[in-house]
């Protein structure tokens, strides 16, 4: 029913709704009304969106830290299941798979069944919906419930799967956005306004990829380089302040957990701080971060065809649409059955986790070096104080169990990121560029033994920050980022590295983007979502393409002197949401806009008072009521592509109309652009 | 509102969420850890069930007519309003008919026809309303007393549009007005009955020709004895009536579809009543805006839309 509205007698201001008016208990509800407005005028005179950001942020930060501190909980239950179960192969094998099984078949059919677009990272759709284009539901609050079981079961399942946590979790801190927006709006008690809300999600994202690592700086950097295309100033400051506030109160967390004294970075390193690397072996970093970005074109071109395939073949594409939890449960079984420690398990130190992996390999000893002449035994338990050993096999030394990784994990990694689950994918390759980089370290610690310059003193090499920099530089040339340098420094707390590091990652990304689009916008590629990709390349030929060339022109305008028949005529033959309003049949003069809505709910309800003998039109439907929008931007058909692109993505538009001296001439949307950028970047052949 | 709704549950699993939080974070050497977050997690969750239990009043729809409302509410609430109404399908004439019908209605206990639906809750409203009318003192309900003022101020304007209507009359009749002050808005029955129709479609029509017509069309969907008790005036003063109407004619003409459907719902109304059905359809005739001379033929123009219908 309609709102309606009242006044209370003697109080002078904005009606309330009539329901309000006859509630209730209505002094204690006028004192608390009262007191709740006072409350309202003394803090928001700063501007209510700094309590809303504080309050996304230390939101979010208490999430991630429940969903860590569970996850922990089942992990440790699963190690201590495996090692009580004694000595017989098939139970441990059991209880070895059989854990990673049913969790995964659990997320993906629990969250697949609430929501059907849970599954994978949710960033590239978090992307288009900062970009403009409106995705329904995808940030309705009832995906919230889904992604946090679907993401707590995949990431419990540890280094089996070998998955991460960063994607979901953008999307799960963007619904909080959009949600405290809402109570933002309601709160303050003025109208809609969209820029607003694009504002809070784009805090939002920044929030959630710093809270994820507790690292404000590269947090808000990566979610600007990844997730918006044209970012404004002051959404700097909001992303920074809720993205520090977010990582504050999660290490402040860890603290009251008494799992550290203070606030101090994740992944403790040692590395020399007076002279951490010699001049020579900037090569090398630059060197590392080439091989990187070979490697990263080879991982994004295969993600990619995989995702294909699985969506094309018959077998995976049958067994994906009737039974996600079965398929989700093979590709489970396959990686189980691979990790099994005292199997094939052994020579990719699957016994450690993801956490524990990034520790073992920013080590700063070199394990070549140490393991040279002996090899040590196998211990039957991860030792802490040595995680390293892990890595140390007999036979194959540790660069057989590095190589053994490398090319094993590549494909077991495309393979987990085609299991429709809530899963992040950025923690992967980080961990799989930390190999990378620690290889490299290996092999140059053996070929010198004794550092580069010889002469003077001895600086031997640290593998370690050649894992470093090559966790920076795989994992920035797959997503196309720089700021995932900026996020080595934050977690490991050490910055010494800095320019060797960046180095690399500007080499590698070099690379990629010549050759590959990014994860992301492969995922977005293959999915298909409306997103509008950018003008690519300027010897393309775009600046010369205008308006005119691929606007649509066919366009259905109402004309204010048409007769009644010819109105309804052209509404029910035609299908657009929103009609060109133009001044008569002749002149085509663009004067406004119809939605289709009112028109036709206008039309229906035609009052019967037409005075005879007058023929009825548009103008006197138009002045009966019902609403017209005015035309705030117009296009010229001599506007060039990358005007109009601009245009679009800075505004979010969704729809302009050509106008040609006042002449409604055209329109154009998102679709037109996508195809003008697509017949520029791929040519048709000429037949 | 939806939203609402959404924003108390999310504060309540908020509260559930803290305490659970707080559980977990045990530890002995920081009672001061757990202790915020069990504070605010009960806060919360205690605060979230006593919003959602006070969610708790009677939904009362209620079906004003905007074109009332415009003189008494401030422009923001006409904007607001119009914004609302803006969004309703239906056509305005009956709400126009159902609140006139409210505007006049004296006796105030009896709310029947102010179409009110008391939808899941105990308490009955109308004692809590009912005696707010009466005295015209509010305590809270701020919404009453201004519509009873409203009524009270219409009953005002009426009485006006009626003297104003009479010296008119009087000036281009020259027939005696003592006795057509009573009698004079019965007495145009028919007409004021089309008028109040008209209004709906029409409501940019003339003061006092709208004003007219309010004390009729309640009446004439009054209960069956008020109605015998207007129409026992009209039985008084059957020579001012022609009179009245060409003054009627002159004044406004609306169209001759509306009088017929108008008739016709008039019709339906009276039979509706099991009282003496007959003598009503024989009082409808009296006020034909047609040339009174003539009242076989309008006759069976009365009678055609029954037919066809």
């Amino acid at each position: 029913m309609e709102e309606l509205v009242g006044l209370r007698e003697g109080f002078s201001g904005k009606p309330v709704a009539l329901q309000e008016l006859w509630s209730p208990c209505p002094r204690i509800r006028r004192s608390i009304q009262g007191g709740l407005e006072w409350l309202k005028e003394r803090l928001f005179r700063v501007g209510e969106d700094w309590y809303f950001l504080m309050a996304l942020g230390v939101l979010m930060a208490l999430i991630s830290y429940a969903m860590n501190f569970a996850i922990g909980s089942v992990v440790r239950a699963h190690k201590w299941l495996y090692t009580e179960i004694g000595d017989g192969h098939l139970l441990r094998f059991l209880s070895w798979t059989v854990y990673p099984v049913a969790l995964l078949s659990f997320s993906s059919g629990f969250s697949q069944s609430i929501t059907p677009s849970s599954g994978g990272s949710g960033i590239p759709e978090v992307k288009t919906i900062l970009s403009g284009v409106i995705l329904e539901d995808y940030l309705d609050i009832k995906n919230f419930g889904a992604k946090v079981t679907g993401l707590s079961c995949t990431l419990a399942t540890g280094s089996t799967s070998f998955l991460g946590k960063l994607g979901p979790f953008v999307h799960l801190s963007v619904i909080t956005a959009a949600y405290l927006g809402r109570v933002r709006t309601k709160v303050i008690g003025e109208s809609e306004n969209k820029i607003k809300e694009m504002e809070m999600l784009a805090a939002g994202a920044a929030v959630g990829v710093a809270t994820v690592f507790a690292a404000p700086f590269s947090g808000v950097l990566f979610s600007i380089e990844v997730m918006s295309s044209h970012f404004s100033v002051w959404n700097y400051w909001r992303g920074f302040f809720a993205a520090t506030c977010g990582a504050f109160m999660f290490r402040l967390l860890a603290v009251f957990n008494s799992e550290q004294e203070t606030i101090t970075s994740i992944y403790k390193t040692s590395f020399r701080v007076d002279i951490p690397f010699d001049l020579p072996e900037i090569f090398f970093f630059v060197a590392l971060g080439a091989i990187c970005g070979v490697l990263s074109c080879g991982y994004n071109f295969c993600q990619r065809m995989v995702l294909f395939f699985v969506k094309a073949n018959g077998f995976t594409s049958k067994l994906l649409a009737t039974s996600k939890p079965m398929y989700s449960a093979l590709a489970a079984l396959i990686l189980a059955s691979i990790t099994y420690p005292p199997g094939v398990g052994r020579f990719m130190a699957s016994r450690l986790s993801m956490e524990e992996h990034l520790k073992t390999l920013f080590d700063n000893n070199s394990w070549a070096l140490m393991t040279k002449n002996s090899s040590p035994p196998w211990p039957a338990e991860p030792d802490p104080q040595n995680l390293w050993l892990e890595w140390c096999h007999p036979q194959s030394t540790v660069f057989g169990t590095l190589v053994f990784f490398l090319v094993m994990k590549f494909w077991m990694l495309i393979l987990a990121t085609t299991i429709p689950i809530p899963a992040g994918y950025f923690m992967p390759i980080f961990i799989y560029g930390a190999v990378i980089g620690r290889l490299l370290g290996e092999v140059l610690s053996i070929i010198f033994p004794e550092g580069i310059v010889a002469g003077g003193e001895v600086n031997p090499i640290m593998p370690g920050a050649y894992a470093l920099a090559g966790a920076a530089a795989f994992s920035g040339a797959v997503t196309h980022t720089i700021s995932t340098a900026l996020l080595a420094f934050e977690l490991t707390g050490q910055i010494v590295h800095a320019l060797p590091v960046l180095m690399a990652v500007l080499v590698a990304n070099a690379i990629a983007q010549s050759y590959q689009p990014s994860f992301y916008d492969g995922t977005i590629i293959v999915k298909k979502l409306p997103y509008l990709p950018w003008i690519r390349g300027r010897k393309i030929g775009s600046y010369p393409m205008t308006v005119g060339h691929f606007m649509n022109c066919t366009l259905t305008t109402l004309a204010k002197d048409m007769s009644l028949e010819e109105v309804i005529k052209v509404v029910l033959s035609t299908d657009v949401t929103q009609y060109p309003l133009v001044e008569t049949i002749e002149s085509q003069t663009l004067v406004g806009i119809v939605k289709r809505t009112h028109l036709v709910q206008a039309l229906q309800t035609e009052p019967v008072s037409w005075a005879p003998g007058q023929q009825p039109c548009l103008q006197d439907i138009l002045a009966n009521g019902c609403p017209t929008q005015p035309v705030t931007l117009q296009l010229s058909p001599e506007a060039s592509l990358h005007e109009t692109h601009n245009l679009f993505e800075l505004l979010n538009l969704q729809l302009l109309f050509v106008t040609s001296q006042g002449r409604a001439v055209g329109s154009v949307t998102r679709v037109e652009l996508k195809k003008a950028i697509s017949i520029l970047t791929n040519p048709p052949t000429p037949k | 509102m939806a939203d609402e709704k959404t924003f108390r549950i999310g504060f309540i699993v908020l509260g559930l969420f803290l305490l659970s939080l707080g559980t977990f974070l045990m530890s002995h050497d920081r009672p001061q850890v757990y202790g915020t977050f069990y504070a605010m997690g009960s806060i919360m969750v205690i605060g979230g069930i006593i919003w959602s239990m006070c969610q708790c009043y009677p939904k009362i729809t209620f079906v004003p007519a905007d074109s009332d409302f415009q003189g008494i509410l401030s422009p923001k609430a006409l904007s607001l309003l119009e914004d609302r109404l803006s969004e309703v399908k239906s056509p305005q004439p009956p709400y126009v008919r159902l609140w006139e019908e409210a505007a006049y209605d004296q006796s105030l206990p009896d709310f029947t026809h102010i179409q009110m639906k008391v939808l899941g809750y105990s308490e009955d409203p109308r004692p809590l309303l009912a005696p707010e009318l009466k005295t015209g003192v509010s305590s809270g309900e701020e919404g009453e007393p201004r519509t009873a003022q409203a009524w009270m101020e219409a009953a005002v304007v009426v009485h006006r549009g009626l003297d104003e209507n009479e010296g008119e009359r009087a000036a281009t009749q020259s027939s005696p007005p003592a006795h057509s002050q009573g009698s004079a808005p019965l007495a145009s029955f028919q007409d004021d009955l089309d008028m109040g129709s008209s209004e709906g479609s029409s409501p940019h029509s003339s003061p006092p020709n709208r004003d007219e017509p309010h004390p009729q069309v309640p009446l004439a969907s009054r209960g069956p004895l008020d109605r015998f008790s207007d129409f026992a005036l009209i039985d008084d003063t059957p020579t001012s009536e022609d009179m009245v109407l060409e003054g009627q004619v002159q004044k406004a003409a609306p169209p001759s579809k509306q009088r017929w459907s108008l008739r016709a719902k008039e019709k339906e109304t009276i039979q509706a009543s099991a009282e003496e059905p007959e003598q009503e359809e024989e009082d409808l005739y009296y006020g034909l805006p047609d040339s009174p001379g003539d009242p076989l033929p309008d006759k069976e123009l009365g009678f055609e839309p029954d037919v066809q219908g």
